[in-house]
């Protein structure tokens, strides 16, 4: 299996489950948790279920493309379902069965893991997944978002499609990967992760970086003030980024680092309430599309 | 008649470290519930999973018993009339109980006579008051962390999917937050397809069957076997660890054994490395060869009897060696230069806020560390230099990249520290002292053997805790974040073990005096620290002393007195409390008691250090005293005064291991007290003579006072 059938293969599944195929966010983010597919989603009371790929940027991982295991940038294959289904677990198996990973012939197994993202003030309990000893996916029920308690309570699991894909290839360097047709994840990737690599170690202007952050920071509030919620996320996003940039770098104290995060997670935290509010001004309207949906059931439609 | 009970709480993957604590309070609740219910049992049992946890109750009574209830009316003196007739109130009661009024009875209670009424409480159906209590004794579980997945107020640790009640083979219809119980049951939270259970007995059978170990223990018991024996066929035998086996029986519920390899290269590594890099994440047990030598081998635990076993190990070994990887390139990059270099590191690495760099610590770890050294062997030069030198390197190793960043190998700090001084080519004693200045690190570790790493180890501790004492951050209540009673219990405990003469009032106060006490956020001044921390350690030897069995009062009354040396303690509390048991105690602290209640109330308190050595001194040397001997008027009063210079000069001259015998000295002084206070009247009318009296007795308290503060000591029976 190509890691592009991987991806379609996933993509069925969950789309056959009920999830809306969205897209990755166009802005870096660290994981799928920070697209507001999933961050701002899970938000209120309206249900959601979507599925999606995320390239997901560490800076602080890269190692130049010379390591057979850790890379700046990776892919996430992200599920959300907000109410958490009952039988969200079962599913998740499921899945696994659909990318050619059977129960039966393997040692699968959930290990406790509480998840906690302290620049987005969100938390969940749940676990990382092995598959034969290695982990494979994180799967979370989130308690809490941008410092909100939540309710519904969303489920969310997140494929780390590389080291699948690793797996299933049998092969021992993420550059091998086959991504389709001949042509591998090196042969995509290998060039970027020796650029960002040298980018985010040795060549970001500290200076310029740190200006922006502050720039980018008064900009987010600005856009909160002004009830303008999805623009204020991206600058949240873009303060997050270039805080790991910085971090990277090793441009960032000890000390600076907690308050640093603590600006951010105080933006996120700004964000998720007027998100909410603004949601709760329109009447919730996803509340509305179910009805609607069991209306058109009943109807016959 | 009587029926069995079974409850089974079905979970997604429980964290491992919350199964004992859930089973252990699903017995107190059952149990404890079920007796305050009025249903008898014969017995009771938890057992669990990961996946399930469950309660049975062996010869569960079907009904409550019935049960007597007094309710109390109006008091008597309004309910019955003067004329011995009921009022109003009274037969009004009696009505609303429904009994006639000639079945009122009286009660006596704080506020007076009542009347009141005996009514039977009928005793209801098992399956009816089970209903309403087992969600609510579920419900009351506490864990660690708690989560919510559906809409229901239930938390738990994790998600419950299922669970299943019977009393004796029927059905028992329960409600727990979304769920309602079914006689059925899963074999695994990875399906939703449901099990019909039968009946108890089949309940098991179906479990052993599917090859499930219900029992907690007997799993536990299974895969140590289990691992001995796959350890034995792969040519070796097992690292034992207890831990281990603990918590795999914790993560699986159909254990399978698997053994793998891993490449032999990766034997260069230190042992510990290599058996932490299995244990700790992956969960593998060791092996070693006759020769006590690690084997290339691993033998690990699956969960369910998988086909395709072949390619589940080659996972399994894929991930070690990406581990083993790891850490050899640590172990490489770490070893490249040596220890000193990376020690040059540590001041880049702030210890605590407010105290300086982990090389701050060293330093004065250092000085500290040599004034200690002294203590133990004076003049012992090659002491000396390893003791400066382990304490520049004892941190070195949290610098080092195996160590750093609180990875699995964190936990080796010290041992990867020893690995590498060795590989540096320092002296043995220095590499030893960098590994054992950890130790005691929990309670019943071993304490350090060799006198480098005892030193090394009181210095650090001791620097600790002056250190956060100067920051405000010393223990209250049950908060103790930097383990400070422990690290005192350390410094006790290896005190006592070696039985080193080390004044430990000075070693605090050397150390305190190494700090800048004015910078500190406590802003105490030094005296007012030394207190608080020698409360702390006197605390902690109280706990010692009376875990050994020793009386409160004979522990507080040694604490109570200006002690300097541990073992000096220890001594004195073991001899007086030989003493009790042996009858002669009574008397002697009869004796040291009259000395002290004889002087005004301020004079009666505890003696201070410079009191205490001040008098000591005096008595020892006839120099120097308040009192004047040629005002003795009695023979008694120079007999006692004589009795004292004796044991004072002896007391001067103890060392602080023979400190038992100090209460053999002031023993000795008894008769020639009772003798003083049976012919001497103190309180004389002559003032010259009086006040000279009242100057020897405090003298003389003090000296006594300097060992033991008598008063704390409770009167044998017949004492007046």
């Amino acid at each position: 299996m190509t890691f592009q059938e991987l991806v379609g293969a996933l993509e069925r599944f969950w789309s056959q489950a009920g999830c809306l195929l969205t897209a990755p966010y166009n802005s870096e983010v660290g994981a799928g948790t920070m697209n507001p597919a999933t961050f701002l989603r899970v938000l209120g009371p309206e249900p959601w279920k979507a599925a999606y790929i995320e390239p997901s940027k560490r800076p602080k991982d890269g190692r130049y493309g010379e390591n057979p295991n850790r890379v700046q940038q990776f892919t996430q294959f992200q599920v959300i379902l907000k109410p958490s289904p009952e039988d969200v677990l079962p599913l998740y198996i499921r899945s696994l069965e659909a990318i050619g990973i059977d129960q039966e012939r393997h040692d699968i197994r959930l290990l406790e893991d509480d998840w906690e993202s302290p620049t987005l003030g969100a938390s969940g309990l749940g676990w990382e997944v092995w598959l034969d000893g290695m982990e494979i996916t994180q799967f979370t029920y989130f308690q809490q978002a941008g410092g909100l308690e939540l309710d519904p309570i969303s489920a969310e699991i997140t494929y780390g499609l590389e080291r699948i894909c690793m797996y299933i290839q049998g092969v021992d360097d993420i550059m091998e990967i086959e991504w389709g047709d001949g042509v591998t994840w090196g042969d995509l990737n290998r060039q970027a992760e020796r650029e960002f690599s040298a980018f985010h170690f040795e060549q970001a202007d500290t200076a310029l970086y740190f200006d922006v952050f502050e720039r980018f920071h008064s900009e987010a509030m600005r856009l909160i003030g002004a009830g303008l919620i999805l623009p204020a996320y991206d600058y949240v996003l873009k303060c997050s980024h270039i805080f790991n940039i910085l971090d990277a770098r090793g441009a960032i104290s000890v000390s600076e680092r907690t308050s640093y995060i603590g600006r951010i997670r105080d933006l996120a935290r700004r964000t998720a309430e007027a998100w909410v509010a603004e949601r709760e001004r329109q009447g919730f309207p996803l509340l509305k599309k179910r009805a609607r949906a069991t209306r058109r059931r009943r109807s016959g439609r | 008649m009587k029926r069995d009970l079974l409850v089974e709480i079905g979970c997604e993957n429980l964290p491992s470290g919350y199964i004992d604590g859930a089973l252990r309070q699903l017995e107190e609740l059952f149990s404890g519930g079920l007796t305050s219910l009025r249903l008898g049992f014969d017995d009771l049992a938890v057992t669990g999973t990961p996946n399930r946890l469950v309660v049975h109750v062996g010869g569960l009574q079907v009904k409550q018993e019935e049960t007597k209830e007094t309710v109390t009316g109006p008091p008597v003196k309004v309910g019955v009339a003067p004329d011995g007739s009921y009022t109003k109130a009274a037969t009004g009661f009696a009505e609303r109980q429904g009994v006639a009024a000639g079945k009122l009875t009286r009660v006596e209670t704080p506020r007076g006579e009542y009347l009141a009424v005996v009514v039977r409480i009928a005793g209801r159906e098992a399956r009816t008051v089970l209903r309403e209590q087992i969600p609510a004794w579920i419900g009351a579980l506490r864990f660690p962390k708690v989560m919510k997945w559906d809409s229901s107020e239930l938390r738990f640790a994790r998600p419950v999917r299922w669970v299943l009640a019977l009393l004796g083979d029927r059905p028992l219809d329960l409600r727990l937050g979304e769920l309602r119980s079914a006689p059925r049951t899963r074999l695994s939270p990875f399906t939703t397809e449901t099990v019909a259970v039968k009946g108890i007995r089949q309940y098991y059978d179906l479990l052993n069957r599917s090859r499930i170990v219900l029992d907690r223990r007997g799993r536990e018991e299974l895969i140590r076997s289990q691992a001995h024996e796959a350890a034995r066929r792969a040519g070796g035998s097992l690292v034992e660890d207890d831990e281990l086996c603990h918590m795999v029986a914790n993560l699986v519920e159909s254990p399978v054994v698997m053994t793998g390899s891993f490449d032999r290269s990766f034997l260069s590594l230190p042992r510990e490395v290599i058996v932490t890099a299995l244990k700790s994440h992956q969960r593998y047990f060791s092996v070693e060869g006759k020769n006590g030598r690690l084997l290339p081998r691993f033998i690990a635990f699956a969960d369910g009897a998988r086909r395709n076993k072949p390619q589940i190990l080659r996972g399994y070994e894929r991930v070690l060696q990406a581990r083993l990887a790891d850490a050899r390139f640590y172990y490489r990059e770490d070893t490249a230069a040596p220890l000193e270099r990376m020690a040059g590191r540590l001041d880049g690495i702030v210890w605590l806020e407010g105290l300086g760099t982990l090389a701050d610590k060293a330093r004065r770890v250092g000085a500290l560390g040599g004034w200690i050294a002294a203590q133990y062997r004076p003049g012992d030069e090659r002491l000396a230099g390893d003791v400066e030198r382990a304490a520049l390197l004892a941190k070195a190793d949290l610098a080092s990249e195996m160590v750093k960043d609180g990875k699995e190998f964190t936990l080796l700090q010290g041992y990867i520290g020893r690995e590498y001084a060795r590989v540096s080519g320092e002296r043995e004693e220095v590499a030893e002292a960098i590994f054992e200045h950890y130790l005691p690190r929990f309670s019943g570790d071993s304490l350090p053997r060799s006198t480098a790493g005892a030193v090394i180890a009181l210095a650090d501790r001791i620097d600790t805790i002056c250190g956060c004492y100067i920051q405000g951050l010393e223990p209250t209540g049950s908060q103790d974040p930097y383990a400070l009673r422990r690290g005192a219990l350390g410094v006790l405990r290896i005190l006592l073990d070696g039985e080193v003469p080390l004044d430990l009032s000075e070693a605090v106060s050397r150390s305190l005096g190494l700090f800048d006490i004015s910078a500190g956020r406590s802003k105490r001044e030094a005296e007012e620290l030394e207190a608080g921390i020698r409360d702390l350690f006197a605390q902690r030897l109280t706990t010692m002393l009376r875990g050994d069995g020793y009386d409160y009062d004979i522990v507080s009354a040694i604490l109570s007195a200006p002690w300097r040396f541990p073992g000096g303690v220890t001594a004195m509390v073991r001899r007086l409390q030989e003493m009790r048991g042996a009858g002669s105690l009574q008397g002697f602290v009869l004796a040291m008691k009259r000395v002290v209640n004889i002087l005004p109330k301020e004079f009666r308190r505890p003696t201070a250090a410079g009191e205490g050595d001040e008098a000591l001194e005096a008595l020892a040397s006839g120099t120097g005293a308040a009192f004047d001997p040629s005002l003795f008027a009695e023979e008694a009063e120079r007999l006692l005064h004589a009795a004292a210079g004796d044991a004072a000069r002896e007391l001067l001259g103890l060392e602080a291991t023979g400190m038992a015998r100090a209460v053999d000295l002031l023993e000795g002084m008894t008769g020639a007290v009772n003798r003083y206070f049976d012919d001497v009247l103190v309180n004389c009318e002559d003032t010259a003579l009086r006040t000279n009296r009242h100057a020897f007795l405090l003298s003389l308290s003090r000296m006594v006072g300097r060992f033991c503060h008598f008063p704390e000591i409770v009167g044998d029976q017949g004492e007046q």
